[in-house]
């Protein structure tokens, strides 16, 4: 039997209950159309729907299923208490909707005797709510909630202290990635109601304008950035130990070091994996240092701040994920996890940057022209190769220098420097002249 | 008339700007009625291993339809507006996913994942076709989209035919 040939019924109502009027969200779907998705009506009731069928003649003619659900039946889908299939079971009446192919504008629309619906119907019995893949996107909304923050308001020391370390941290987890002519530029937007929320919007700048337009498309840091911050919250007070002592690998620290390697890939970069895993260590320790300073004022005013990924209109605030959520518990959890990063530090060398500065011989291999920030290499007289970042300093246009022209041509040349070491080896150069 | 201008792998690019012409495959099916250039960028490609839904045990031509051919006898109000070539060659083209250079499992999770919620009828009917596209089939180009890096568009050429596609595996789609 098709779907479109149940009996309809009839209940002196019209059937523009099943239409969809706000909050479409589709939750899963094929290359060609949409297969779950959810909304609100006019009456302000939550709609789930899914694909049925294609019509066997007309092929620009889809049949989907709409239900009306209770709140609580939503959320229980949604927290995987019970399966779409459920749905279906528990169900007293159904709207078969007959939508256009392309522009899936509805057609028809038809109230029918859930029971009525044989089981070639139903979806899975392990149809459970859809894991959404995380938004890959670098705008983010930073909430207080409870306490005050239920009134919308918040200590402005308490705020400031907020925007700073979220400030902190956003701006290095990508700049500290080793070997990458980008830069960032944190953009706070207008504060919006909801309890205390912030937004931030991170734009990420390249050197060659021809990287930008590839990098945008695919979106790559925010993927990235996104499931470093979520570490940090969720997974480092577990794994720190093993990270930072250990050096293992443990589970979550892998993924994300898969994560990082992933970027370098689609980026066309080589990296190698122990400098990574460096670059990796000390991004995790400023976020989670960060996070620590920023939820330093959780207790009597503030019960919780949420960490979210916004994507669409950010003051809008529409699809947001949470990278997570950090109350006065967790918070002693990320407390001890950096004052352990920090008491494994203090047992090996500390960078010492050089107070006078010394002549260098170097090669640039990347630099960007607006931050002033790149990495060079230098050759010792032992014929080691080390590779380190450089900043240079001062305000003059470095276009058509000796460091463009180094970097093009592949000039060694003389610079005027302050050298910051981890005992032997130069990490990072400060370019006088 | 109409030379080649360049010798560009194993593909002749004629001169023409609206070129509809790639090797020996002709496809004014996907230069018809739009002034986009669908075609650029698209390149031919017999080896790579492709990933595309089916409705049946084997590849019929409704599987392979575009949108454009969907609409054919009923085109007009839902054509997207004239300027937005990047729908209208999504139109032109037939979604396939690429498998060399991506991860394989992955993929096919994207591509399975949408089932537990269909029903029982189209699970027990869909299938997933891993095939090559075979000689003088069409194009494929690389467009990117949200359930997946790896996806591309096929341009089928005129002359295309089912039986040209060179099947490698239909698998059922399964859940534990």
């Amino acid at each position: 039997m098709l779907i479109n040939e149940i009996e309809a019924i009839s209940v002196g109502l019209s059937n523009d209950a099943a239409i969809i009027a706000t909050d479409y969200r589709v939750l899963s779907k094929t290359n060609e159309y949409p297969v779950l998705y959810t909304g609100i009506n006019d009456y302000n009731s939550r709609i789930i729907g899914s694909f049925i069928e294609e019509d066997d003649d007309d092929w620009t003619v889809l049949y989907y299923i709409h239900f009306i659900l209770k709140p609580a039946d939503y959320i229980s889908f949604t927290s995987n208490r019970i399966t779409y299939r459920d749905i279906f079971q528990l169900a007293n009446r159904a709207y078969i909707v007959k939508r256009d192919f392309a522009s899936l504008s509805v057609q028809g629309i038809t109230l029918v005797d859930a029971s009525k619906i044989s089981g070639e119907y139903w979806p899975h019995a392990k149809s459970y709510f859809p894991q959404i893949r995380k938004t890959p996107s670098l705008n983010y909304s930073v909430s207080l909630t409870g306490g005050i923050a239920d009134n919308h308001q918040a200590f402005l020391a308490d705020s400031i202290t907020i925007q700073q370390a979220v400030y902190d941290f956003l701006e290095e987890s990508i700049d500290n990635l080793p070997n990458l002519a980008v830069s960032t530029e944190i953009l706070e937007l207008a504060p919006a109601n909801g309890s205390f929320k912030f937004f931030f919007s991170v734009n990420i700048k390249f050197d060659d304008k021809k990287q930008q337009d590839i990098f945008y498309r695919e979106n790559l840091f925010s993927l990235y950035q996104n499931e470093l911050i979520e570490y940090s919250i969720k997974h480092l007070p577990t794994e720190v130990s093993q990270v930072y002592y250990g050096n293992e690998t443990p589970q979550y620290f892998a993924e994300l070091l898969k994560s990082a390697k992933d970027l370098y890939t689609k980026l066309g970069q080589t990296i190698e994996e122990s400098e990574l895993i460096t670059s990796l260590k000390e991004s995790i320790q400023n976020i989670a240092h960060n996070l620590v300073k920023a939820s330093k004022s959780l207790g009597p005013n503030y019960s919780a701040l949420e960490f979210n990924t916004v994507s669409g209109e950010l003051s809008q605030d529409t699809h947001t994920e949470s990278l997570g959520s950090i109350t006065a518990d967790s918070r002693a959890g990320l407390t001890g996890a950096v004052d352990f990063i920090v008491s494994i530090a203090s047992r090996k060398p500390q960078p010492v940057t050089e107070e006078e500065s010394h002549k260098y011989k170097i090669r640039l291999y990347n630099l960007n022209t607006e931050s002033r920030k790149g990495s060079a290499i230098l050759v010792e007289e032992n014929g080691n190769v080390l590779k380190f970042k450089i900043t240079i300093a001062g305000n003059f246009p470095l276009e058509e220098t000796k460091f463009t022209q180094s970097l093009y041509k592949k000039n060694i040349i003389d610079v005027l420097a302050k050298a910051t070491r981890f005992g032997d080896k130069i990490t990072r150069l400060n370019i006088e002249s | 008339m109409l030379a080649p201008s360049k010798w560009l792998g194993y593909a002749y690019i004629w001169p023409r700007e609206n070129r509809y012409r790639i090797g020996y495959m002709e496809f004014t099916n996907i230069t018809n009625g739009t002034d986009c250039l669908c075609l650029d960028s698209a390149a031919e490609d017999t080896t790579s291993i492709y990933l595309h839904y089916i409705d049946s045990p084997s590849a019929k031509i409704r599987d392979f339809a575009s949108k454009w051919e969907r609409y054919e006898k009923s085109r007009p109000e839902e054509l997207p507006d004239k300027e937005e070539c990047e729908e209208i060659c999504a139109w032109k083209g037939v979604s396939v996913n690429k498998i060399d250079g991506y991860d394989e499992d992955e993929v096919y999770r994207v591509y399975t994942e949408p089932y537990r919620f269909l029903s029982e009828k189209e699970r027990n009917k869909r299938r997933i076709l891993k095939f090559t596209l075979g000689t003088d089939t069409g194009v494929v180009k690389h467009t990117p989209n949200e359930e997946h890096e790896s996806h591309h568009d096929l341009f089928k050429c005129d002359d295309f035919n089912i039986t040209n596609l060179v099947t490698i595996a239909v698998t059922k789609i399964e859940f534990e």
